[in-house]
């Protein structure tokens, strides 16, 4: 063969060619170590696990609620104050729920000045008939209102007006 | 809404909850077992830690967030309860982790639930010289075939890492089983 054609530039590492066999061996061996590593179990291990495994989660879930048991419920009602307490809450409540805020402070109409009430009836733009002022005013105001047009007669207004 | 949706939205639930458990308990018991046996080496301490590991997310299952894939977050749980049972035997026994593990190594000689050849009783020896880290990488990358993305949300490392001790897990492996 010629000398000249084997000298292709590539290089191997010192005694490749000797250690390609043994190489070779291991890799198959490591290849068929993937399929079979050697280690066994017992006969119907598989079959029988999983009821083992489910057992011991039981198991344990029980002892977990053992160790934790769930914190002790307290029955309110079990002491005779709190139906005391309850009862007064109840009444409160009820005196909120039917005398609402607006009944317990009564507005009176003395409270509201005459502007106020005038500009309402400017303002809203109330038709009120004579009728209405009659139903809504009371009689002492008409009482009131008599007197001051009695004394109004012409002797008293010759005697206002020379005084003036 | 997919199968696993409605088994979490199950297993959550109040209705039906049992029988979600029991579902899910046949459709992961033999992938874990054997994710688990292959940290653990012994049947025992595999089938201890598979109690414990379902009993976990059995308790913690209202606090899947479903950012992950159901499976993956089993795998980190189990992973992480067998990592803790090694831990927890070492302090009983008073000796070191690594102790425990060399003591599970030699005890798989005489185990009658392991018929490994010599290859693979070496495999498992070569396996045991690596860091807990890569020894979990390569487990599940090489024999669990899970991708790195996976393997990230699994072990909360970064795919880069992953990687790396991948690689660095394998040329070790093959040095070990080239020199026995």
């Amino acid at each position: 063969m010629n000398e000249k054609k084997l000298n292709h530039g590539f290089k191997i590492p010192d005694g490749y060619f000797e250690d390609f066999e043994n190489n070779l061996q291991i890799s198959l061996e490591l290849e068929n170590a993937k399929k079979n590593l050697g280690f066994k179990v017992p006969e119907r291990y598989f079959d029988t696990i999983e009821l083992e495994i489910l057992d011991s989660m039981k198991i344990s879930e029980l002892n977990s609620k053992v160790n934790n048991p769930e914190p002790k419920v307290i029955n309110l009602f079990q002491k005779r104050w709190v139906y005391f307490a309850a009862a007064i809450a109840a009444c409160v409540a009820l005196i909120f729920t039917l005398f609402p805020q607006k009944d317990r402070d009564t507005l009176n109409l003395a409270d509201i000045s005459a502007e106020t009430i005038e500009s309402y009836f400017i303002q809203e733009n109330t038709d009120f008939s004579a009728f209405d002022l009659v139903t809504l005013s009371p009689n002492e105001d008409f009482e009131n209102l008599k007197n001051e047009v009695d004394f109004l007669n012409i002797e008293n207004i010759e005697d206002y007006l020379l005084e003036k | 809404m997919t199968t696993e949706t409605s088994l979490i939205h199950a297993l959550k639930g109040d209705l039906n909850k049992e029988a979600a458990f029991s579902k899910l308990v046949s459709l992961y018991k033999e992938r874990l077992y054997w994710h688990i046996r292959k940290i653990v080496l012994d049947h025992d301490d595999a089938h201890d830690v598979i109690q414990n590991t379902f009993i976990k997310v059995f308790r913690n299952i209202n606090g899947f967030k479903e950012e992950s894939k159901l499976y993956t977050w089993l795998y980190r749980i189990a992973t992480n309860e067998a990592i803790t049972f090694i831990n927890k035997k070492a302090k009983r026994n008073n000796i070191t982790i690594e102790e425990v593990k060399e003591k599970a190594l030699l005890n798989l000689e005489s185990d009658v639930y392991f018929e490994g050849s010599e290859i693979q009783l070496k495999l498992q020896k070569a396996i045991a010289t690596l860091p807990e880290k890569q020894q979990l990488v390569f487990n599940m990358k090489y024999f669990e075939e899970f991708t790195y993305q996976e393997l990230s949300e699994m072990l909360d490392t970064s795919v880069g890492a992953l990687k790396s001790s991948y690689h660095i897990a394998v040329k070790k492996i093959t040095s070990i089983l080239e020199n026995i």
